[in-house]
This record gives structure tokens, C-alpha cells and sequence, in this order.
């Protein structure tokens, strides 16, 4: 109980203190810095050493106090000197799917004529799971996993990064709130989509639709589409770039709509989910009609993520 | 941040702690078991096997575990007789070498790191000469470089070696200014005696027995005298007075130290009465374990500091009220002309007359016999001396044992021995004649090494005779000067040179009579004891002398005053350690010089270079300034790229900041158009 009180106070004023930005500097503002677990035990050490030092009217032994007392004291400036100026910076995510991991990558940029030096920590806020990154290696970015498991947007926790260079004494560290949102979409569970009652109803006639099965015709190319259907050959011979058109056997483009599927909401939003993905990756033509919300039959990877998006935010009260 | 667990092939640090451990144990190799040097040294091997990847498998958490039992139980059986300090470094080493075989997490390797500096902080404790601190405060330099280089474990070697260094040379001033300022407090508790390692000294002495007198050339202490030195017959420097004998050895008494003991609780020291020209002088002791001092003849603390930590006791003997476990500096005044005529009259004489019921019939016979031919007790005395001196008595320092009725075998059978033998047997005799006697051991004579300073060597452990010869004054009278006078007028180490019948592993053989190597114990004595003076030795007395000398004269304003003065120096250190203003930019010189002319043109016409390259910003600076300058531009442009782009033919730094100075003189001399 009292846990979670200072858990959530501490959250409240750290949202005073560091309001999310996509980018943090570090600076005095934003640096914790504290005696780690071994920090403590080197204190208490120096403490039993300056004992031993006056019971045995040891000079060396005091000078070994006090210099390791300096020294101290001179990693506690290192310590800050050393990752103050470092730019933190969270690069935008990409939907995931429930039940799957989503990563957010940060990236570490040392100051202004700085180099970054010795490790580095990086977990979320409050989880126990860590992991290093060298600072000194070529890659500089580090890419965080979170584990999705609600359908809609899900904002990301404070991240915390920690450094213990010099010597692990003192620990540095800060909890900067990128302020990324995840989206994730509802899960997939597969049930095949009968498109021909709506064809039945709507009453057009067969389609041809782009497929990948047999080769149909050639058409001029546009710009966005794909490049591995270009006929390169005539490119290479000095014609214009040109797409070759395959066809499938497909039924005819139609709406899905949830309200043709006798499931609970959430089961129905994960079918359609599916069924999203599997008709934009034999590229057929299709609809989404969500209660109020109607998606025009269209294909294509931004279709496809508008009607995944749809309905990842079915009936979600947070905003998007 | 450090990894939470560490990999075991191949890692670094691992290796690094192993050798650092392996040679510290092997510089502890006399205060440690064989058996866990051997430990350390196998656990060193295992870790290298494991660095090597020779060998995959870490030894089974169960067998070191056993492994700990079993070592355990072997140091519980093996340390009879050791001190706690000795124990407690066997076991830290102990468990430190079962570690390493373990090292495999984070946390171990912190474990590990604090119990290196309890080691050599033990080291510290038991070894202060220059030598060893230099030694062990590389080490600890390498333990720095070991834990720094475990949180930057991909950077370079130089990089490390710099920034240990570094570290350690900016915590250094701060960790000077502490160690001379800081108020230094009194021992917490006191502390009980440790066993006497190696000295010349013992508070009992059996002159028969088969031990041979120490022969160590070790530090007894070293006295530097501010008056000037007496002559060498004169140093005689007590420290015990042995009132107790047994028919076979001399010891304490212990109804002496029970009044003592009673006195210091009463707190109530013995003011000697004081007479004559003080010699003054500060003895700075080599660490015994013990609490007596060392002084000549009838002293008195000489300082605040040596008033409040010595205790004066009633046989006219100083001690320190807390063992001596580490070098420790005294003042001290002797007034040589004091007659020694105070003390507790009654106790002196029932202990300095006691002798044993019986045994050394012998003795007891002559005595009696030379007792009724001289009554009056002076001439008794040098009847005593002339005995000495007149039968084939010698002096010699391996005597034959002596172990039943020993002052009977010494005086008449074998009549050779050294110090402790004459001094026992006169005190004996004196006793026996009903004059109160007892034997002073200490030191006589030292080696000076220079002007005035003496130092005293565990070879000059000497023994003598006190008497209350008229009945109030305690007298000396040194038996050996009758037989070995050069003892005493050249000091032991002369004696003993040229004495025929030295053994053979005396230290004072062979190498040092040659003059090279003279020359050179004297310099490495001369280097230790500055150390001693300045830095082991300096206490509570020096520190206040440095701050009246600073200050010119202590009160509680200026103190404080200066007490804030030394917070705000340290803040001023720290800030110029670390704001980076202070701070060397990295900038190269040649860059320097460019961008100052480039900003001085931006400043007075009013362009920004923005982000264009020096060609592109002559392009673009060509037809907005006057020709002279868009000439000048052109010249430093040229050579800033030939620096930039060619490095191996790049003009040297001189000539491009000509080239800057040029077109700054120009463009402060153009009037704006």
C-alpha cells in the first residue's frame, strides 16, 4: 500500500519534473545521482578502516581513509561530468499486434565534443529486467521490447537509464518519458473470410484483382507501387518502367463487417484482424464496416493499416 | 554499469584480480600460512586456465564449499598463538582465493575488491617502511585500474591507464589536505597487547637458556636530539626494569605492575624531581606491540601531545597508554644529573631484595664470604666489578646453556655469557648482600646518521644494574664493560665485527663491511627515517605546530576562519577539475585560428557562415567585402583546405595562423562600406 502511494507520487512528480519529450538532454535537472549498493559498502569500508586507523595510530591507514574518502568524492563529480550533455532520443514505433513484442529504440548521443564512455543501463521504469549497452562500441542505440497485450493505444512507460562509470561507486541515472504511444492492434485468430455473400449482394461482377498466381497484362507503373513487379528486362532495354499484372483466382472484393461475425466484440475485432492481413497479402480488394465506420474497399499496406488501426480503436474510449 | 554477471573465458578483470591477488599474498608471505599462499597461488592458476579457455568447467560451487571447510578447520588448528589481526588476514586471503575459483557475478568481483583494500590496508599495519608503501600503494593504483577498466571494458589501454591516473592525482590533493588538517582523535579503546615480534627486548629474560639473544638488525627506533648528542657511553635507553627473579629468569613483578595499574587508575603519574641541563630529543619507535618507551636515564614527556599519551611510572620508566602497533613519535626532556632517590621507598625494597629460597648454593656461599670482607656497600660493589674483571670472564654471544643453578654455571663454570648473564648474575649477588638491585634491559649506544640523529638497532638491546647502593639513590653499573668495554665505547655492531667467534648468519657479516654497501644502508636509512619524521610520525604535536606556524598563534576565529578557507580551497580544486570551461577544448590549432578570422569577418560585415564550407563561404563572402580582404580570405581558404584535406601535405600551423592574423589586421582596419 504504501508502496504504491510513493510509487504514484513519485510519478506525479517526476511528470513535474521531466515532461515527456521525444528528446532529452541531460543536465543537472534531470541527473539523479546517489551512492550505489556497492558505493555504500565501500563507505562503510572506509569507515572500518578509519576505526582500525585510529586504534592502531596508524598514519598510512588514515591516509588510506582519506584518500579513498577523496576519491569518492572526486567519482561523484566524474560520475556526473561523464553523462551530463547526453542526448536521449526514442525513434517513432511500429503498431504490433496483441501478444507481440513492440520495440522503442533509443538513441544516445554524446555532447559537444564529448565522447561517450563506459556502460550504460537501460530498462523501463520499475521492471526488473536490464540490459547494457557499451557506449564505447559502434552501435549507439538500443532497442527496448515491451510486451503488448491490449488491443488499442498504449502509452509507454518512463524509461530509466542508469551509468555507473568511473569506478561503480555513484550511480547516475534518470527516467526520462519519451512520449511514444504504441499502437496495437486487436490479435489475430484465423477464420476465413467469405467475401461472396457481400459480392451476392452488391451485385458487381467478377474482378480482376492484382494476384500473384498467373501473369495477365502489363501496365504503365506509378509511382508507390511495389518494385518487384517491374519488368525490368524492358527497362534494361530502354523502355518505359512497366508493371506486370498477375491475377488470382479471388472472389470479388466485398466489406467485411463485424456484424456478420455471431462472436463477442474483442473475439470478432481479432478474426477481422486476421482476415485483414491475409486478404492485403493476396492483395484482393476489400471494405471494413465497423457500426458507424466504413472503410471503402481498397488494397494496399495504408489500407491495410487504416482498417487495422480501425480496429484497434473499436469503441476505445482514449482518444487517438 | 557493469554487467550482472560477468563471462569467466577470456575476461580481463578476472584475470587482472587473480594476479593482483597472487602478488599480494606473496608480499604478505610472512604473516600468512604456506599453506595459504598455496591456495592463493592454485586459485591464481585456476583463473588462468579459465582466462586461457583451457579449461571450461569452474570449479562446482559444492567442492569450493568444502574446499572453504576444509581450510577453515586447517586455520582454526594452524593459528594457535596468532594474533586476531593475523587471523583475520589468513582468512580474508583464504576466502578471497576460494572466490576467484567462483568469480563469476558482478557482486563477487565488488566482494573481491573490498577485501583487497582490507588487505593491503592490513599490509599497511604490519610493514611501514618507505619501500613497502611505495609497493603496496602501486598495488592499489593497479586495483584502481582493475575496477575502472571493469566499467570501460571496450576503451583503450591508454585510455585507462590515463583516466586511473588522473583520478587518483585529482583525489590525491584533497586526501593531503584532509591527512594534515583533519583533528586527529584518540585511540576509541584501548587496544590489548599484541606477542612481540622480533625484538631485542622481553619483559622476561633467561640468560641460561639455549635462545640466543636477538640478533636482528632491525629498527628499534631512531632519536633525534635538539640539544646536542651525548656521547655514545652515555646512551644508555630504558625501558623495563625487571624486579622479579626466579633463580632462573628475570621478569616484571607483578605486584609492581598491580600498584601500577592502581596508580593509572588513580591517575596520579610520578612527577620525577628534575635537575641539571635537559637533553632533549624526539624518539620515534618502530611498532613493538607493547607500551613500553624508550628513554634515557630520568625523562619526562616534552610535549603536550607526549604529556596527555605517556604515562610516567614510579621505577622511572615510560610507557605509551596504548600498544605500539604503528610507528609512533615522542618528545621527550632527560635530565642525566637527577639523582633517582623517589618512589615508593618501602615496595622498592621488599621487591629489589627478594630472592629466591634456594638454589645457586654457590653463589649464595660466596656472596656471603665477600659480604663479610667488604660490609660498607661501595666497596662491595667494586669488589664485585673487580671480580668480573679480574677472573677470565668473556664476553661472547652463544654462550653454552646453562640451565640448572644458572648464575652458579655462569660465574664459576663456563664464565662466559653476554649481558643479561653479568647483569643477573651482579643483581644476584647484590640482592643476597642485602642491597636492593634490579636489571634495567633496554638499548645502549645507536649508529648516528647524522648530526643528531641515533638510530638504535635490535642489535643494541642491552641489560644492566640498578642499585641502591647508599640507600635512597638508585645506581647503574654495567657488569659487561668490565669484560667487553668496546661493547659499550663502539657500539655492538664494532664489537661484533671484530669479535673471532661470530656465527656465521649474523646480519652484520660478509656484505656490509664493504663500504659501498655501508654507504648504502646508511642512505636507506636516512630515506626511512624522513618518512618516519614527517609522515608516520606526524601527530597531534606537528599538526599543531603547522597550524601555529600558519596562522601565527591559534585562536578559536582564526581556526574557524581557516577551517572555512580550506572548504571554499577544495571547492575552488574541485572546480577546476571539473567545470568544463577549464577544460582543454579539443579543437586543433590550425581550426582555431580559421574560425577566429572567420568570426571577426561575420562580426564586421554582418554574413554567417552557417554551414558552408570554407570554399563555399569564400564563394559566398567574395563580392560582399572590400578586395583586399576577399584576397586575404582566399589565402587562408587555400591553405585551411590543403591542412584539412591533405593531411600530408598540410602547411604548418604557422603559416595559417599568419593567415588569420593577416585578414584579422585587415578587417579591423577597413572601415564598414
Amino acid at each position: 500500500m504504501m508502496r504504491k502511494t510513493f510509487g504514484a507520487w513519485s510519478l506525479k512528480w517526476l511528470a513535474k519534473r521531466m515532461p515527456p519529450d521525444t528528446v532529452h538532454q541531460l543536465h543537472h535537472g534531470n541527473i539523479f545521482i546517489f551512492p550505489g549498493t556497492f558505493g555504500w559498502f565501500y563507505l562503510m569500508m572506509t569507515a572500518c578502516l578509519f576505526l582500525l586507523a585510529v586504534n592502531y595510530q596508524n598514519n598510512l591507514l588514515l591516509f588510506l581513509c582519506q584518500f579513498l574518502l577523496s576519491l569518492f568524492l572526486i567519482t561523484l563529480f566524474t560520475a556526473y561530468k561523464n553523462i551530463s550533455g547526453i542526448r536521449l532520443s526514442a525513434r517513432e514505433l511500429k503498431p504490433v499486434f496483441a501478444g507481440e513484442n513492440g520495440f522503442m529504440t533509443v538513441d544516445i548521443t554524446a555532447a559537444e565534443g564529448k565522447s561517450l564512455r563506459g556502460l550504460m543501463e537501460i530498462r523501463w521504469y520499475g521492471d526488473i529486467d536490464r540490459s547494457t549497452l557499451d557506449l564505447e562500441q559502434e552501435i549507439k542505440s538500443h532497442h527496448l521490447a515491451i510486451q503488448a497485450d491490449k488491443r488499442g493505444i498504449m502509452r509507454l512507460p518512463r524509461v530509466t537509464v542508469t551509468s555507473s562509470f568511473p569506478l561503480g561507486l555513484v550511480k547516475c541515472w534518470t527516467h526520462p518519458d519519451f512520449n511514444q504511444t504504441l499502437l496495437v492492434y486487436p490479435q489475430k485468430k484465423p477464420e476465413h473470410a467469405d467475401l461472396s455473400q457481400w459480392y451476392a449482394r452488391s451485385g458487381n461482377g467478377k474482378q480482376v484483382q492484382n494476384g500473384t498466381d498467373d501473369f495477365f497484362a502489363l501496365q504503365p507503373w506509378q509511382s508507390g507501387e511495389p518494385l518487384n513487379r517491374v519488368a525490368w528486362k524492358r527497362v534494361a532495354k530502354g523502355g518505359d518502367r512497366v508493371n506486370k499484372i498477375f491475377t488470382d483466382q479471388q472472389p470479388v472484393s466485398g466489406y467485411l463487417d463485424i456484424r456478420q461475425l455471431r462472436t463477442d466484440t474483442e473475439t470478432a475485432l481479432s478474426v477481422l484482424s486476421w482476415q485483414v492481413t491475409q486478404l492485403s497479402a493476396t492483395g484482393t480488394q476489400f471494405g471494413l464496416k465497423l457500426d458507424n465506420l466504413v472503410i471503402q474497399p481498397g488494397c494496399g499496406q495504408q489500407h491495410k493499416q487504416a482498417c487495422l488501426k480501425a480496429l484497434a480503436l473499436f469503441r476505445q474510449d482514449t482518444p487517438s | 554499469m557493469m554487467s550482472v554477471s560477468l563471462p569467466i573465458a577470456g575476461n580481463r578483470e578476472s584475470m587482472l584480480t587473480s594476479i593482483f591477488f597472487v602478488v599480494l599474498a606473496a608480499s604478505l608471505f610472512s604473516d600468512i600460512h604456506l599453506w595459504v599462499l598455496l591456495l592463493c597461488l592454485c586459485a591464481g592458476i585456476v583463473r588462468g586456465f579459465l582466462f586461457l579457455g583451457w579449461y571450461n568447467h569452474m570449479p562446482g560451487k559444492r567442492m569450493v564449499n568444502l574446499l572453504a571447510l576444509l581450510a577453515g578447520t586447517a586455520l582454526i588448528t594452524t593459528s594457535d598463538g596468532m594474533d586476531f589481526l593475523h587471523i583475520m588476514v589468513n582468512l580474508l586471503l583464504l576466502a578471497c582465493a576460494l572466490k576467484l575459483m567462483l568469480l563469476s557475478k558482478r557482486r563477487d568481483f565488488y566482494q573481491l575488491f573490498i577485501c583487497a583494500i582490507f588487505l593491503l590496508a592490513c599490509g599497511f599495519i604490519f610493514y611501514q617502511s618507505l619501500a613497502r608503501t611505495l609497493f603496496y600503494g602501486i598495488m592499489f593504483l593497479f586495483l584502481l585500474y582493475i575496477l575502472l577498466s571493469a566499467h570501460t571494458p571496450s576503451s583503450t589501454r591508454q585510455f585507462r591507464q590515463k583516466k586511473t591516473f588522473i583520478l587518483f592525482f585529482q583525489a590525491l590533493p584533497l586526501a593531503v589536505i584532509l591527512f594534515v588538517f583533519m583533528p586527529r582523535l584518540p585511540p576509541l579503546w584501548k587496544m590489548p597487547e599484541g606477542k612481540s615480534t622480533e625484538t631485542g627486548l622481553a619483559e622476561t629474560i633467561t640468560p641460561g637458556d639455549i635462545a640466543n639473544l636477538a640478533q636482528s638488525e632491525k629498527l628499534a627506533f631512531s632519536a633525534t636530539f635538539s640539544t646536542p648528542v651525548p656521547v655514545r657511553e652515555q646512551l644508555y635507553w630504558r625501558a623495563l626494569t625487571l624486579e622479579h627473579f626466579d633463580g632462573k629468569s628475570w621478569s616484571v613483578s607483578e605486584t609492581r605492575q598491580y600498584a601500577e595499574t592502581q596508580l593509572r587508575y588513580m591517575n596520579k603519574p610520578f612527577r620525577p624531581a628534575l635537575s641539571g641541563e635537559p637533553v632533549r630529543y624526539e624518539v620515534i619507535a618502530e611498532p613493538t606491540k607493547k607500551s613500553w618507551l624508550f628513554a634515557l636515564d630520568t625523562a619526562v614527556p616534552d610535549s603536550a601531545a607526549s604529556q596527555r599519551e605517556l604515562w610516567q611510572g614510579w621505577q622511572y620508566q615510560l610507557t605509551s597508554r596504548q600498544p605500539l602497533f604503528s610507528r609512533y613519535a615522542y618528545y621527550v626532556a632527560s635530565y642525566p644529573d637527577s639523582p633517582r632517590s623517589q618512589g615508593n621507598a618501602a615496595l622498592d625494597n621488599t621487591l629489589n631484595l627478594q630472592v629466591p629460597e634456594r638454589g645457586n648454593d654457590k653463589t649464595r656461599e660466596w656472596v656471603h664470604g665477600l659480604r663479610e670482607m667488604h660490609p660498607d656497600n661501595r666497596a662491595f660493589v667494586s669488589a664485585l666489578m673487580r671480580y668480573f674483571n679480574d677472573k677470565p670472564f668473556s664476553y661472547t654471544l652463544t654462550p653454552p646453556p646453562m640451565l640448572n643453578d644458572p648464575v652458579d654455571s655462569f660465574l664459576f663454570d663456563h664464565q662466559q655469557g653476554f649481558c643479561a648473564h653479568y647483569a643477573s648474575a651482579m643483581t644476584f649477588a647484590l640482592r643476597l648482600a642485602g642491597i636492593p638491585a634490579r636489571i634495567v634491559t633496554g638499548y645502549q649506544g645507536g649508529t648516528p646518521i647524522n648530526d643528531e640523529t641515533v638510530n638504535v638497532y635490535q642489535y643494541d638491546a642491552h641489560a644492566w644494574v640498578e642499585a641502591k647502593t647508599d640507600g635512597t639513590n638508585w645506581q647503574s653499573y654495567d657488569p659487561t664493560t668490565m669484560v667487553a668495554p668496546s661493547r659499550i665505547f663502539d657500539g655492538f655492531e664494532q664489537a661484533a665485527r671484530f669479535s673471532t667467534e661470530i656465527q656465521g648468519d649474523h646480519p652484520l657479516n660478509g656484505i656490509s663491511q664493504l663500504a659501498f654497501f655501508d654507504a648504502l644502508r646508511n642512505m636507506s636509512a636516512q630515506m626511512d627515517f624522513l618518512w618516519s619524521r614527517w609522515f608516520l610520525g606526524y601527530n597531534n604535536d606537528k599538526q599543531t605546530d603547522i597550524l601555529d606556524r600558519i596562522l601565527n598563534g591559534i585562536t578559536p576565529l582564526k581556526l574557524s576562519l581557516f577551517a572555512a578557507g580550506l572548504l571554499l580551497f577544495t571547492g575552488a580544486l574541485l572546480i577546476i577539475f571539473f567545470v568544463p570551461g577549464w577544460q582543454r577544448s579539443h579543437i586543433a590549432r590550425e581550426k582555431k585560428y580559421y574560425l577566429g578570422a572567420v568570426e571577426k569577418l561575420e562580426q564586421k560585415f554582418g554574413l554567417q557562415r552557417e554551414n558552408r564550407s570554407p570554399g563555399q563561404f569564400y564563394e559566398y563572402c567574395k563580392h560582399k567585402v572590400p578586395e583586399a580582404i576577399a584576397n586575404d580570405l582566399a589565402s587562408l581558404t587555400r591553405l585551411f583546405e590543403q591542412y584539412q584535406y591533405h593531411p600530408h601535405q598540410a602547411p604548418p600551423a604557422t603559416a595559417i595562423r599568419e593567415a588569420a592574423k593577416q585578414l584579422c589586421w585587415r578587417v579591423r582596419n577597413t572601415a564598414r562600406h
